[in-house]
């Protein structure tokens, strides 16, 4: 084959293997997202690089206020009555979400693998 | 026709090249199942659907409105729930109400009130899940005992009522339920592989989509992590212990799972319980009635049933496990199998 022939080959496969890339599951990286009332309402990627910031989410019971920083995210500050977010401290890759019940608010890495490999876990503590 | 000799490519060879690079995609792209993620807040809990294969986010948003349903139905705790009005003294007439109601009398016949749905008056005396809970009365628990037992309950017709003074909670196999109706209703829009975990009981539709089994890790009582591992497919499992709920007053933990037949949070030495079954309201129930019979009666229980496997952990750190889970069952630790 000529070298041309070879380049137009080359080419066609990384374009395969980058759509393919584009599709599979995990290749959102670090990318966590907020859901609320199970509506994703930010995403957040990591590790974040800039100044500390913070915003709010507001549900039924009030508002959290969420903080990313280079440290990773978690909740500063919640209405809630349980503070059972709060107490959650940083989101950890293959751990549990930040849960706030009351509110309906999910902090969660979007593509997450625990790292011991299991699909789901079971007999989890009942949140308040 | 002329054949080039030196291998440069002809229009033939250049088709042929993009035909497999296409073929090529096509088949890379076809082993890649799209995945859909979903949180609901139903029940009084969180849950998480996620679904594999095309339409998995559509079938996700059908399976959150039969959920929806579900829990307007069957919480106890809302008022304008059939349950409720159950509770209140009103007759219901909601089939598929009538149909849990049903399964639970029959899961607490079978377990001689081990898991009973009467028990309901008592949860409420002693507040669990509440900031009102606290340890009542002995008085109390005696009054409330009254109203408390599944045997004085008729068979299940339609109309239904309640005897005078008495009230259910199918918070014990609604989760199970729920979990069932999910099933159905993905596998009816063509879902083949998805895992619902509804506050930690967790459903496994159909195998991964490899083929392979899924893993379910039972939660460790003490801290984070998971003490052992469940693999299988088509399956639920389900675990029940007394660190799921509970609170403490004068230094000592009291927990939501309660003996019907004393009014008391039970204490059989066991820390949780895990029922494997392809019966997902089942599964549910025994985990609660198997974690208040205790170990002995739990295993005499299983030996004399043949639809489910169970994994049982005691508060010392033993683990038994049931025979037909000996060789999907794993942990770091040493545990006992139990024979049939």
């Amino acid at each position: 084959m000529k070298s041309r022939s070879w380049a137009i080959l080359f080419a066609g496969l990384i374009a395969a293997l980058l759509l393919l890339w584009k599709l599979l599951p995990g290749s959102g990286g670090n990318a966590v997202g907020v859901y609320q009332d199970g509506a994703l309402v930010k995403t957040i990627y990591l590790p974040h690089t800039g100044e500390t910031e913070t915003f709010e989410v507001f549900g039924t019971a009030g508002g959290n206020t969420i903080e990313v920083s280079k440290d990773g995210v978690r909740v500063v500050s919640a209405d809630c009555p349980d503070q059972v977010c709060v107490a959650h401290g940083f989101l950890v890759s293959g751990k549990e979400p930040i849960i706030c019940l009351p509110n309906r608010l999910v902090i969660r890495f979007q593509e997450d693998a625990r790292p011991d490999g299991a699909d789901a876990v079971t007999g989890g503590r009942s949140l308040p | 026709m002329v054949r080039k000799r030196d291998g440069g490519m002809t229009k033939t060879g250049t088709i042929a090249c993009a035909a497999l690079v296409l073929a090529l995609t096509l088949l890379l792209c076809g082993c890649v199942q799209k995945q859909a993620t979903t949180e609901i807040f139903a029940m009084d809990t969180v849950m998480q659907l996620t679904a594999y294969g095309s339409g998995a986010e559509r079938a996700l948003g059908v399976a959150e409105g039969e959920l929806a349903r579900l829990d307007a139905e069957l919480s106890a705790q809302r008022t304008s729930s059939e349950i409720a009005k159950l509770n209140a003294g009103g007759a219901c007439e909601n089939e598929e109400v009538l149909r849990v109601l049903a399964r639970a009398l029959e899961i607490a016949e079978r377990t001689d009130g081990a898991y009973d749905p009467t028990v309901y008056p008592l949860m409420q005396l002693w507040g669990f899940g509440t900031e009102s809970a606290h340890v009542p009365q002995q008085t109390e628990i005696s009054d409330a005992l009254g109203a408390v037992g599944y045997e004085k309950l008729s068979a299940v017709t339609s109309p239904y009522a309640l005897p005078s003074g008495m009230a259910v909670d199918l918070g014990g196999i609604g989760k199970g339920f729920a979990a069932e109706t999910l099933r159905t209703c993905l596998q009816e829009q063509g879902i083949r592989s998805a895992v619902l975990s509804l506050g930690g009981n967790v459903t496994l539709v159909g195998s991964k989509i490899d083929g392979s089994d899924w893993t379910v890790g039972l939660q460790n009582p003490e801290g984070d992590g998971c003490f052992g591992y469940v693999s299988g497919k088509d399956v639920s499992v389900v675990t029940s212990g007394g660190y799921q709920r509970y609170f403490e007053e004068k230094g000592r933990r009291y927990w939501h799972i309660l003996d019907a037949k004393t009014g008391w949070p039970v204490e059989t030495g066991l820390s949780s319980v895990t029922i494997v079954s392809a019966d997902n309201t089942l599964a549910d129930g025994l985990s609660t009635a198997l974690f208040v019979m205790g170990l002995d009666k739990a295993i005499e229980f299983w030996r004399a049933s043949d639809d489910f496997e169970a994994v049982f952990l005691l508060d010392s750190g033993e683990i038994y496990v049931t025979q037909g889970l000996q060789g999907s069952f794993r942990s770091e630790r040493s545990f006992e199998v139990i024979a049939r």
